[in-house]
């Protein structure tokens, strides 16, 4: 889209309208790309759509019009398991409704590479294991998951989707329970991943960890693709203000490492602007 | 105990020691009832030394209402299982569906007009209506839920509940209009039975049973994934929609064919599921075939107590299940606080 890419599109969504049913919201023309290698952070404010849009990407609700493809091919096209190879979709929420142990848990998200009654061989219990550690979960591999806080059900449902070996990543707010050391640590292994071919979409409501760890942002406001583009450009306060509205200051990083997004506490006394 | 994750060798020795279980009650369960039978004449009898009333009540009465209760037991308890996990509901249960609301019209119409008398086969009137008050109830639930996106669990909830309640009016109607002496017949009729059982009507009854416990047992995987929601499941690979109706339409068929051969008998789909969880863990690739061999065995049994405790009459086996999976019910509960 910007700039020459060298590195291959392995995902596109292109032009995809969508209305929930007796809804006044719309998803309007909305389109981005994923290329192997980088990490598109989504941004925008709530209701904007994001969730939404990844939901429609992740082929669990079909668009009114446009298309969704994978390494090429219409995900709506595709078996589901085969799909679910493709793709890995972390939803913003997720429920507890049976007491699995968070290994289990882990070990469901290899549901799309086994057959018949499902039981894992030699290899899916190494990737699951793989997968745990991956998000510094092993220790918590034995207890129930319904016992785990939430960050630790973010970390747990995390490796479930990395046991998909997906190509593309799609995580709706990942780690939106998150403790600041386990979101860098997850956001670098995004980037790590990434450097091993894949390519994902994370949507987030930390600016700044959007800004320092992805390759481009997409900026989501009322439906609406607003914004497409390098951090640098899109972190500004006059875009930010104009998406979200007022009580957001952009400085320069000081380790030059691009902008940093810090709330605007107001004028003292009186009301903020 | 501690949980581990299921493999397939704790699959295997799991079912086998539910299906151990479940075969010795099967065979033991025949030899008693209201007559005593002699052991030696019926191994005789099916060795083709001679036949003799022992074993033809044996095998004629007893085996295939043996059979009847194992499989109506097994259905209700693999359709409570499984209506456990898609309605997010650990009280979920068969009857929920307000299914069993139409077969109970069915039935009481069919008994209140004695003109309807027809039989097709070894099928009473009131085996056809109640059959045909179970379909028509799993249609009109099942067009109302379908919506968007497939359909929809949480409408079939309160749908179910709320046809039951209309069927329960429509059920006062007609005791409040017919003649008393036709109410002692559906009140037996609504404590649920397996009397009058031959291998003819539980022939009739597999055309359903079995095409729903296929549909169950066919999704016991993917039931799993929706521990976590149905977005994450849809994450994983599973098709939510189809898993919903094909699961909805299984329970249809499992309970329709349960209710139609006897009535309809409580708690089974509610408290067996609950013991296997219990005993065995919460994979429901294991969970659905041990609550169908425990749920089998179970109704086996109650349904011995209710020919041999009262003899030589019978109980309505509905009144042991309920008497003793209550207690059942409670203890689970009381050690799951503790
Ligand atoms: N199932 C639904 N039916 C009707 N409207 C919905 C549904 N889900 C979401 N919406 C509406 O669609 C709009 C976009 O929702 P969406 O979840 O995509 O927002 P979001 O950008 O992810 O917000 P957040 O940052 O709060 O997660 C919102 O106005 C929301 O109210
Ligand atoms: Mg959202």
């Amino acid at each position: 889209m910007n700039a020459a890419n060298a590195s291959p599109v392995l995902f596109q969504v292109r032009d995809v309208d969508f209305a929930y049913p007796r809804a006044l919201f719309r998803l309007a023309g909305a389109s981005f790309s994923l290329y192997a290698g980088q990490v598109l952070g989504v941004i925008g404010p709530n209701g904007s759509g994001k969730s939404t849009l990844l939901k429609i990407a992740a082929g669990l609700v079909p668009p009114g019009s446009g298309s969704v493809t994978a390494l090429g091919r219409d995900i709506f096209a595709m078996p589901r398991r085969e799909r679910a190879r493709i793709l890995g979709y972390l939803p913003q929420q997720a429920g507890v409704h049976l007491d699995f142990l968070a290994r289990e848990a882990v070990a469901m998200g290899r549901y799309p590479h086994t057959r018949g009654a499902g039981f894992l061989g030699a290899k899916d219990l190494e990737v699951v294991e793989r997968s745990m550690e991956a998000t510094d979960c092993l220790n918590l591999a034995d207890r129930l998951f319904s016992s785990l806080s939430g960050g630790e059900r973010q970390r747990v449902l995390l490796a479930s989707v990395l046991a998909q070996e997906p190509r593309v990543l799609l995580l709706d707010e990942p780690t939106s329970a998150m403790d600041i050391h386990q979101q860098v640590r997850f956001f670098r292994l995004v980037r790590k991943l990434c450097t091993q071919g894949l390519a994902a979409a994370v949507v987030t409501h930390d600016l700044n960890l959007a800004s320092r760890f992805s390759d481009r942002l997409l900026l989501m406001k009322d439906g609406r693709v607003m914004e497409d583009g390098p951090p640098e450009s899109l972190i500004t306060e006059s875009i930010l203000a104009s998406a979200y509205g007022s009580g957001i200051r952009v400085l320069d990083g000081p380790d030059g490492r691009g902008p940093l997004v810090i709330p605007d506490p107001g004028p003292g006394e009186g009301e903020g602007a | 105990m501690k949980p581990r994750m299921l493999t397939p060798a704790r699959f295997a020795r799991a079912l086998a020691a539910y299906g151990t279980l479940a075969a010795a009650v099967v065979l033991l369960a025949p030899l008693f009832g209201a007559e005593p039978l002699s052991f030696r004449a019926i191994l005789d009898a099916v060795l083709g030394r001679g036949g003799s009333v022992d074993a033809e009540i044996f095998l004629l009465q007893r085996l295939p209402r043996v059979f009847l209760a194992f499989l109506v037991g097994g259905s209700l308890a693999v359709s409570g299982a499984a209506l456990q996990v898609v309605l997010k509901n650990s009280l979920a249960e068969p009857f929920i569906l307000g299914i069993a609301g139409g077969g109970a019209v069915g039935a009481v119409t069919a008994i209140s007009v004695p003109a309807l008398m027809i039989s097709i086969g070894p099928f009473t009137s009131v085996h056809l209506f109640t059959l045909a008050g179970c379909l028509a109830c799993m249609a009109a639930i099942y067009r109302l839920a379908s919506g968007d996106y497939g359909v929809s669990m949480n409408t079939i909830l309160l749908a179910g509940v709320t046809f039951n309640v209309l069927c329960g009016a429509m059920i006062m109607l007609l005791r409040y209009l017919v003649s008393p002496h036709l109410l002692v017949a559906m009140d037996r009729w609504m404590m649920g039975g397996l009397d009058v059982v031959g291998y003819r009507e539980l022939a009739g009854l597999l055309p359903f049973a079995l095409p729903g416990l296929f549909l169950l047992f066919r999704h016991s995987g993917a039931l799993n994934q929706l521990a976590f929601g149905e977005e994450l499941a849809a994450g994983h690979g599973v098709d939510v929609a189809v898993v919903h109706k094909q699961v909805f339409l299984g329970t249809g068929l499992a309970t329709a064919a349960a209710v139609t051969m006897a009535g309809p008998i409580g708690f089974v789909g509610l408290v067996v599921p609950h013991a296997v969880r219990r005993i065995s863990g919460q994979d429901q690739r294991l969970v659905l075939p041990a609550s169908f061999l425990l749920g089998g065995g179970f109704l086996t049994l109650c349904d011995l107590c209710a020919r041999t405790v009262v003899a030589p009459t019978e109980m309505p086996v509905g009144i042991i299940t309920a008497m003793i999976g209550g207690p059942v019910f409670l203890r689970i509960l009381f050690k799951s606080r503790n």
